[in-house]
């Protein structure tokens, strides 16, 4: 047990370890005026082209960072003076890449400074910023250097169609200076259009800040490791913790081993309670998601869905309450031999009601984790889309090689783990098959798949892990309540009823 | 008390009502059992002998009477103290064997150490080492479902005494099971009784079972009739 420890201790420091080490490259400022321009950070090639109508198209190419071994903020200033009605396009495109590696630019500051002349002239500003998954609930700031007279300020996000859902847009006027206006993003995934609208013909600097983070070789190697956790970590569960904590004998072992040895009983009751535990979750993350949808229209105040919300809530803790006050009672009823045998041994009534209540406080935990995933995952299913297929690049061959070795690693580190604690053999080459196996859907999920599947919401993954949360404390309140009473009722079972059953 | 005796029964009275009807299960019934005796409650059905059981055991409470185990009256016990006493004092084996069928043989028998609030090592030694005495030393992790009759009885003698008691009460034990494992059983018994001073109050109709005891004490309609060496 102390070398499994050990074990998990080191691959827990190299996970942490590996997260530390980004590090900041250097800002570089530009000023190309009237031709294609081309020039590289960090190794990474940068083309500017300014068009003869005043627009700029500026396109990244990337290496992957484990190269320069340097990651940074792309600083870009564009100094631009326009006198007559035009529009300025700053393009930021990462285009294909030489390696096979996909990496994205770290846009956290795009600096794009404007001299408008013209009352009419606007700034349109293109990022591609197609793939980024990885991106939090974050925020689009803009921040103006001086004192300028705008009679609208106009921000807009626009997205394509595909996600079915309106991104945040600003109308804001007039804007004073050095003023931080953020528009806030759900999640950056295609071509996002910002729009900038004014009617001043003072210079004025826009800083733009992007929260984006780069997903490089690291972050793929720190995937891999986590898949590796997950994939041996799930199969140790299953097969270490009942050989090394199974022999020990107590209530609350006593509790689980009535729950987990009468299976059958218990999937039924799990699939019961967790239905109604999945839809409080539903409800929650649903609820979520029509206040941003509401948010993202921009228009009228946000109605308040809280009254709706808790009646339904309400309705199906009810509901749920119930059922497993049920299970637990016609369980008590129908194992009253069984509690008065325990009983007539020497069980006090306090050791079984403490018995019971463990019994029906683990189902609840088991079904409020399950029922709360499952109901998270149907209520955000709506808006999980395939998209950007043609512009999914392949797998690398050093990715699929890294791979490759950690599909090999997860079962063979299952395989020492279980040579050490099962001493069967067929245990421990279960366990390593389906190490193997979690390793491999794992794999197809994170890197065949990946590019392919895009999550407009998955900035909303920590709020919803929130509401699964919440959803299990409630749920686990609720159903300690529900078995009190069964629990009470099989600690006084009295030890004479054991003999109705000669 | 008297030291020799380790359990005076006095003039027990059992009713049981059922809607009108009146059951004197046990009507007067004296006894006094000497420490590590071994005794066969004799009497066809109803005759009482499962009650008197229950009533030497704490698992019942008698009409009216008294029952002195060692210095303990039993009906002056509450519901907690009754407990601790079925707990500390006694072993129960009963004919259906009365075993947790989703424990194992080990577990089974270490059961009553977690309810004495034994270490879970100590218990687990404890438990070990009785079914090995009974035979079933390689059977330690097999459910119920996996064991013979007799090998379910073996274990429900093992979970009786793993908290060393001084009496152990067996109801009609050897009721399901066959000739040859009846025997084997009660070799087991007597062997028990010899090594730990173990008192042994057997009910049962098999006059084999009665051949093993000391003595016979026979029952009919909630009666003793007869107290036979």
């Amino acid at each position: 047990m102390k070398r499994g420890s050990l074990l998990l201790l080191i691959l827990v420091f190299i996970v942490l370890s590996l997260q530390g080490g980004l590090s900041q490259g250097e800002p570089l400022t530009i000023v190309p005026i009237g031709e294609e321009y081309e020039y590289y950070i960090n190794m990474e090639r940068i083309i500017v082209k300014i068009f003869e109508n005043g627009s700029a198209l500026v396109t990244m190419d990337l290496f992957p960072t484990f190269i320069t071994g340097q990651t940074g903020p792309l600083n870009i200033s564009l100094p631009y003076i326009i006198d007559q009605l035009k529009i300025i396009r700053v393009s930021c495109i990462p285009i294909q890449h030489f390696m096979n590696f996909r990496t994205f630019p770290s846009i956290n500051d795009t600096k794009v400074e404007v001299y408008l002349l013209h009352p009419q002239a606007y700034i349109e500003l293109v990022y591609l910023l197609d793939d980024v998954l990885d991106l939090g609930e974050g925020v689009v700031e803009f921040r103006f250097s001086e004192t300028v007279h705008i009679k609208e300020l106009h921000l807009r996000m626009e997205l394509p169609e595909r996600y079915g859902v309106n991104y945040p847009s600003a109308r804001i006027s007039p804007p004073s200076s050095l003023q931080t206006y953020q528009l806030p993003v759900l999640a950056l995934s295609g071509q996002s259009n910002l729009v900038v609208e004014m009617s001043n013909i003072k210079a004025v600097t826009i800083s733009i800040r992007f929260k984006v983070k780069r997903i490089d070789i690291r972050k793929d190697l720190l995937t891999l490791l986590e898949s590796l956790l997950l994939s041996v970590g799930i199969p140790s569960l299953i097969f270490l913790v009942p050989r090394i904590y199974g022999e020990r004998l107590n209530i609350f072992t006593l509790a689980l081993k009535n729950n987990l040895r009468r299976r059958e009983k218990f999937y039924i009751n799990l699939f019961g309670v967790s239905t109604t535990i999945s839809l409080i979750s539903s409800i929650l993350v649903q609820s979520r998601v029509i206040r941003s949808i509401i948010q993202s229209m921009g228009e009228g105040p946000i109605p308040s869905v809280g009254p709706y919300m808790y009646l339904l809530i309400g309705i199906t803790l009810l509901i749920g309450g119930f059922l497993v006050f049920e299970t637990n009672l016609s369980s008590v009823l129908a194992r009253k031999v069984e509690l008065a045998i325990l009983k007539a041994i020497g069980f006090d009534t306090m050791g079984i009601t403490k018995m019971v209540l463990v019994e029906g406080i683990f189902l609840g935990l088991v079904s409020g984790i399950v029922g709360s995933l499952t109901g998270a995952l149907f209520a955000i299913f709506p808006y999980l889309k395939l998209t950007n297929y043609y512009r999914a690049p392949p797998i690398s061959k050093l990715q699929e090689q890294v791979g490759g070795v950690f599909l090999l690693l997860a079962p063979t580190i299952s395989l020492v783990l279980g040579k050490i604690y099962l001493k069967r053999w067929r245990s421990t080459v279960k366990m390593a098959f389906i190490a193997l196996l979690l390793n491999i859907i794992q794999f197809y999920f994170r890197y065949v798949l990946r590019p392919f599947v895009d999550i407009p919401l998955l900035s909303t993954v920590p709020l919803m892990m929130t509401y699964c949360t919440i959803s299990v404390i409630i749920a686990l309140a609720f159903i300690t309540i529900a078995v009190l009473y069964p629990s009470i009722k099989a600690g006084i079972t009295k030890p004479m009823e054991m003999m109705r059953s000669v | 008390m008297s030291e020799e005796y380790i359990i005076t029964a006095d003039r027990l009275w059992k009713v049981y009502r059922m809607d009108k009807v009146t059951v004197n299960a046990l009507s007067d019934v004296s006894l006094k059992v000497k420490r590590g005796e071994f005794i066969a409650l004799m009497g066809p059905s109803g005759a009482g002998k499962t009650t008197l059981l229950n009533l030497i055991g704490g698992l019942d409470r008698p009409t009216s009477g008294t029952i002195y185990v060692k210095d303990l009256e039993l009906s002056s016990l509450n519901e907690r103290e009754l407990t601790e006493f079925r707990l500390k004092e006694v072993g129960f084996v009963f004919q259906n064997y009365n075993l947790i069928p989703v424990l194992t043989a080990l577990e089974n028998v270490q059961l009553p150490t977690i309810a004495a609030g034994l270490p879970g090592e100590e218990g687990r030694r404890r438990a070990i080492e009785l079914l090995e005495r009974v035979g079933l030393g390689g059977r330690l992790h097999h459910r119920p479902t996996e064991l013979s009759g007799g090998e379910q009885q073996r274990v429900a003698i093992a979970r009786a005494l793993v908290n060393n008691p001084s009496i152990l009460l067996a109801d009609e034990i050897t009721g399901n099971l066959d000739t040859k494992t009846a025997y084997s059983i009660l070799d087991l018994l007597k062997e028990l009784n010899k090594e730990r001073e173990l008192t042994i109050i057997a009910a049962t109709h098999d006059p084999e079972v009665a051949k093993t005891a000391q003595k016979i004490v026979r029952m009919r309609d909630g009666r003793i009739i007869d107290q036979t060496k």
